[in-house]
């Protein structure tokens, strides 16, 4: 019984292998989120020098006939970048969490790093379901 | 005293049941969206299809619009089969992260957490050179569309 407590206590301890896969994870979505971060600022950016201009170049394109509905588009546009914000916060919250955890060799802060990554996937499962939805409704 | 702490840094980051727990439910997550992601990318290949089915009824009858949509069916094809090829590349990595994972933290099993892990780390890693890719190339696109522009 105690050699099986003493098994589970010392069997997963995390190698340099491990640790070396947790810090390499760590760097690229480190990268990858602030890639992100950049385009959701650059759009924002675009949005706010040339709005106005999109939303009546929009207007012309799809014969709203009114502003409204590009601006309601253009509205949209800035739910889906919100969204898109969140998503990228949660990768660049679990690539610090995980950097910190290894460095300060803090299974709590590792713990919340794997939390902030499974809530970085729910995100991406709800936005493969809405992309698959969009492209079925194509079939329709 | 130097060897106690060499290994109190070395052993004392293990896999405490919370960051297990944790690694698990990332694990499941990940592994929902790699099988919806692929899904998706295998529909939008179908979808490709269905599209270039419908424009060849409907499509005109000069050669000039003839030609026109051959080029862009070429072109719109690539694009499909491309991204398909990323999707099944994207979904083995997540799959087998979620898998090895989880079989890892059920078995106690240290060598499969590692290899899921090694499976993540390249699943992010994919994704970056692919980002550092397309960077590259809207760079590039910029730089000739100054250069044409001058």
């Amino acid at each position: 019984m105690e050699q099986n407590q003493d098994q589970s206590l010392f069997d997963m301890n995390m190698d340099s292998s491990t640790q070396s896969h947790l810090l390499s994870i760590s760097k690229w979505t480190k990268f990858i989120s602030i890639v992100g971060f950049v385009i959701c600022g650059l759009v924002l950016l675009l949005l706010a020098v040339f709005g106005a201009k999109i939303t009546e170049q929009l207007s012309v394109l799809f014969s709203f006939g009114n502003s409204e509905l590009a601006g309601a588009l253009i509205a949209v546009v800035l739910i889906v970048l919100l969204l898109f914000g969140f998503w990228i916060y949660f990768l660049f919250r679990a690539s610090n969490l995980l950097r910190n955890g290894l460095q300060s060799r803090d299974t709590a802060q590792l713990a919340d790093g794997f939390k902030a990554m499974r809530i970085y996937f729910i995100f991406s499962f709800v936005i493969s379901v809405l992309s698959l939805l969009s492209t079925l409704q194509s079939f329709l | 005293m130097e060897n106690s702490t060499s290994d109190k840094s070395l052993f004392d980051l293990s896999f405490d049941e919370n960051v297990k727990q944790s690694l698990k439910g990332a694990a499941t997550w990940g592994g929902l969206a790699a099988i919806v992601s692929l899904i998706g990318s295998i529909l939008g290949l179908v979808n490709y299809f269905v599209e270039k089915g419908k424009e060849s009824r409907y499509g005109g009858n000069s050669l000039e619009e003839m030609q026109i949509q051959q080029a862009a069916n070429t072109g719109g094809l690539v694009s499909v089969v491309i991204t398909l090829i990323i999707g099944i590349i994207l979904f083995y990595f997540l799959n087998k992260f979620s898998r090895s994972a989880k079989a890892g933290i059920d078995t106690n099993d240290h060598y499969l957490i590692n290899e899921g892990l090694g499976s993540l780390s390249t699943y992010f890693k994919f994704i970056g050179v692919l980002l550092i890719i397309i960077l590259v190339l809207f760079a590039l696109g910029i730089l000739i569309g100054i250069g044409q522009g001058v």
